[in-house]
């Protein structure tokens, strides 16, 4: 192999063709009768060779385009968005591609060749535009430099669409397939220009299939639970109930007396997580090895085990909502934002309102349960799994192992469901060190109620707003004083840098608070932590999903107070946003949503506005409350800023399906603690939404405003329903919601 | 050791009587369509069709279906062209698509029973979870399924 350029991957030039050296493997398969993702996504796709353009792209003889994935597909569209992506720079022909995982192994042995292979923040299309559009648009300038050559005639008199390289002058055509091999050693003098979205022809014009579709319909789609290696073993696991807490002992004899039973180890005795890696840490803990799962579990299940607990059970969700609300009265906590004098501010309003909301802890509940493969031999480590983040998982196998990452393999499967909760790979851990010590390859598996009990959960939150209006009715003053258990997980783990060390704010847990566009002109956040022992992480949306639904219900408030119409009153604070996004969206959904359309009593409609990841979005919500106080959403109409759209049917799904998520968080979700764990442990005391709770959800487009915004549309729907529902019910009911879920909360009216 | 007819062949399972149908079929005759969720009969991703009835597997003890017919996702056809199937590749419902085995097994139970599905029959019949929140498609692609059903 050549040796290695500057890796930089904003250099494709010079560099694109050295990695990889050459030969890779494509594959064929009929469009119609098979998914062009193979059911096991990590295998290389046998059959037809190919050469290898660039690390992205391989084309082989018969035009066979296998286009590499960085980003895992939890079930967003990244397998089918990603190649779209390099289609349209490549201009090739979308029937004939194909899609695989990019390696990890791979990325870290060259120099990040894939970039941010992690995948969270609703950013794999933002993050991953312009590198992808650079890899498709080197790859098309070689293929035109290869046919060039080969008819000796300037590139510049050579086009390329559709698979099909075109001399116009003598009318010869060539296709990629065909000079595929040649193009392999040409080398570029610099990065060919990459198109701006408005020049897109393929992207945002043509929806397309997802390419996995067809291996999710008919049970052949691999996931992490579902991976077979020959040789391996079951391990149903159980960590001590109460976080933290230890094991005092267990009765691993009777264990072993059942049948199928290999072994019984204890975990977690010894610790090598890092401070970045310390999500991961194996916690003490019981497992027992078996032939099956089933022989696993009932054996743990019937397994007598002491815990050490210490204080850890004294916690419970009432303790720790004293502590947070006793921290909201401090003074002097770090400050998030200031603009102005909020307090002076207040003291000179023509009027105050004042109100405390609440939010709980809850749980990602992805529907496949946690799990991990992992083997360990003397000089090599595969791990098969559902992950958000392959290279976190080739981090941590390496530290639990003492083996070096270039040795090293995560083989990503198909993922039920992330969420964020598939991005610290303490199950890999666990399934690594288990591996190791049985010396085969293991495959931990948890059950739903371990899934639930041991999660990465969305920390709490608590805020006091206060709000001051002038003579006219306009907020002239607020102060946010917030209260919330940080998202320790995040701490220079996958998604980030959450706790902002010079301010000691955690700014993703402040994040749809700081960063609205509203024109406030005092205002103030003030930031306290309040930590317990429960790990903690992103949510989808991180923040937001609980800021958006507390500071529009108080934004409401506000309009209440100052006898104005909620649509009015937001786009008064709006009226100086730098971003033409917000008014452009709030118009779309207050006209498309039909806002103030007359309703029947008990019926009333809720709006709401906020930001996630650059995204703005809004929602206008119809809910209905019987007089015995049962909530009914009937339609939320949705709008959203991403710039532009690209997959149009994926963004589609993503509103949709986020809404539904939306919905079950502000309905029922809720983690409670009580002797210092978890009391919920399956989805009959943690439930989600089923068919008969959905909404219709209408996506609008008319919000997007072009120019060079990109962002994503992962999480935004689900942020923004909780709230929009909330101002909902108070306008149906005349109750105001300051807290989630709504099951806790008596919604009866007469 | 039971034997069970699934997907039309008799296999001999060396399991107890009252292990779950559920793990009888992914760790001891290795079909893993069928999804585990929860194991206590709320979320319907383990959802097979006993005599053609939607059954929740997780808690079916593998000895109460010896002699039955069971299809799992895996035999529901040879080539996805059952008209659900097709109607959920038609609207691309799946997003994870950890749940849809169980979906499609259970729309394919409602639709044998009841060709032409109203709205009231879907929400009363399919109460499987879908946390990725496709219910608005599924919804759609039962429609779709039940119109492209020759009756
Ligand atoms: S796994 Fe059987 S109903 Fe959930
Ligand atoms: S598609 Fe993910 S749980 Fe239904």
């Amino acid at each position: 192999m050549t040796k290695h350029l500057d890796m930089n991957r904003r250099q494709f030039a010079v560099t694109a063709a050295a990695v990889g050296g050459g030969i890779a493997l494509g594959f064929a398969l009929p469009r119609e009768a098979s998914a062009v993702v193979l059911p096991e996504p990590w295998k290389a796709p046998p059959a037809v060779a190919g050469s290898e353009i660039n690390a992205w792209i391989v084309i082989a003889p018969d035009d066979t385009i296998t286009i590499r994935v960085g980003q895992t597909e939890i079930g967003t569209g990244t397998i089918t968005a990603m190649p779209m992506i390099v289609c349209e720079e490549l201009e090739c022909d979308w029937s004939k591609v194909n899609a695989e995982y990019a390696s990890g192994n791979r990325s870290l042995r060259e120099n990040n060749v894939y970039g941010r292979m992690g995948i969270g923040g609703s950013s794999s299309v933002s993050l991953s535009r312009d590198f992808l559009q650079k890899a498709g648009a080197n790859a098309r300038e070689r293929l035109k430099m290869a046919a060039a050559a080969e008819w000796n005639v300037p590139v510049t008199e050579i086009t390329a669409a559709k698979s099909v390289l075109t001399h116009a002058a003598s009318g010869r055509k060539l296709t990629y397939g065909q000079v595929a091999a040649k193009a392999v050693p040409m080398r570029l003098e610099k990065d060919p220009a990459i198109k701006h979205p408005s020049q897109f022809n393929f992207l945002g014009k043509t929806d397309v299939k997802r390419l996995d579709t067809p291996l999710k319909v008919n049970g052949s789609a691999v996931y992490g639970i579902d991976v077979k290696v020959p040789g391996a073993v079951i391990a149903a696991v159980k960590v001590a109930p109460a976080f933290g807490a230890k094991v005092k002992s267990f009765d691993a004899a009777s264990a072993k007396a059942r049948p199928g039973v290999i072994d019984v180890i204890e975990i977690g005795k010894e610790k090598k997580h890092s401070p970045a890696t310390f999500a991961s840490q194996l916690n003490s803990g019981v497992a027992v090895i078996a032939n099956t799962y089933w022989q696993a579990r009932t054996a743990l299940d019937a397994m007598a085990i002491e815990w050490d607990e210490g204080d850890l059970g004294k916690i419970s969700t009432e303790s720790h909502a004293r502590e947070t609300r006793a921290a909201l009265d401090k003074p002097g906590g770090a400050i998030a934002n200031k603009v102005g004098d909020a307090v002076a501010g207040l003291k000179d309003a023509r009027r105050t309102v004042e109100a405390i909301y609440e939010t709980p802890f809850i749980d990602h509940a992805m529907m496949e349960p946690i799990s991990a493969t992992a083997s360990v031999t003397a000089d090599k480590i595969e791990v098969w799994v559902s992950t958000q983040n392959p290279i976190s998982v080739i981090d941590v196998a390496a530290e639990e192992s003492g083996m070096s990452k270039d040795k090293i393999f995560c083989n990503t499967t198909f993922i039920g469901g992330g969420f964020g909760r598939r991005t610290v790979s303490d199950d890999v851990r666990q399934a690594v060190f288990l591996s190791k010590t049985m010396n085969r390859p293991v495959k931990v598996m948890w059950s739903r109620e371990e899934t639930l009990r041991h999660g990465t959960y969305r920390p709490t939150a608590m805020a006091k707003f206060k709000g001051g209006l002038d003579a006219d009715g306009n907020i002239s003053a607020m102060h946010v004083t917030y209260a919330g258990h940080s998202t320790p997980v995040l701490r220079g783990a996958a998604l980030g840098n959450g706790i902002d060390d010079k301010n000691k704010i955690d700014a993703n847990q402040l994040r749809g608070i700081r960063d609205i566009d509203y024109a406030l002109p005092n205002f103030l956040v003030e930031w306290h932590a309040v930590q317990t022992h429960v790990p903690t992480g992103a949510w989808r949306g991180p923040g937001v999903c609980q800021n958006a639904f507390m500071y529009e219900s108080f934004i409401d408030e506000m309009a209440l107070a100052a006898g104005k119409d909620p649509v009015a009153m937001r786009r008064n604070l709006l009226r100086n946003a730098k971003d033409a996004g917000w008014l452009k969206v709030l118009n779309e959904i207050a006209d498309k949503g039909k806002w103030g359309k007359p309703l029947p009593k008990g019926t009333a409609q809720g709006i709401a506005m906020t930001l996630d990841h650059g995204t703005i979005c809004g929602a206008v919500a119809e809910v209905s409350v019987s007089q015995g106080g049962e909530v009914k959403v009937h339609s939320v109409d949705m709008g959203f800023d991403i710039g532009h759209a690209f997959y149009k049917d994926a963004i589609l799904a993503q509103l949709e399906g986020g809404a539904a998520m939306g919905l079950s968080s502000v309905l029922y979700e809720e983690i409670t603690l009580r002797n210092g764990r978890v009391v919920e442990g399956n989805f009959d005391d943690y439930r989600i939404v089923r068919i008969d709770e959905m909404p219709q959800v209408n996506v609008h487009f008319g919000g997007l405003t072009g120019g060079d915004k990109v962002t994503g549309v992962g999480e935004p729907s689900t942020v923004i329903v909780p709230a929009a529902v909330a101002n909902a019910i108070f306008r149906a009911t005349g109750k105001r919601v300051r807290s989630m879920p709504l099951k806790n909360l008596d919604l009866s009216w007469s | 050791m039971i034997t069970l007819n699934v997907n039309g062949k008799n296999y001999n399972v060396d399991v107890t009587p009252d292990t779950p149908l559920l793990w009888t079929l992914r760790d001891n005759m290795g079909m893993t369509g069928t999804k585990y969720g929860c194991g206590i009969s709320e979320c319907g991703a383990c959802t097979v069709h006993v005599n053609g009835q939607a059954k929740r597997s997780c808690v079916t003890p593998a000895g109460s279906v010896v002699g039955a017919q069971i299809t799992t996702i895996e035999g529901l056809s040879a080539d996805s062209s059952h008209p659900v199937q097709k109607a959920w590749i038609e609207l691309d419902v799946p997003q994870c698509g950890y749940c849809q085995s169980g979906m499609i097994m259970a729309t394919a139970a409602l639709l044998a029973r009841k060709p032409k599905p109203t709205d009231a029959d879907i929400d009363k019949t399919i109460t499987n979870i879908c946390r990725c929140g496709t219910y608005q498609r599924i919804r759609a692609a039962i429609h779709l399924a039940a119109k492209n059903t020759k009756s």
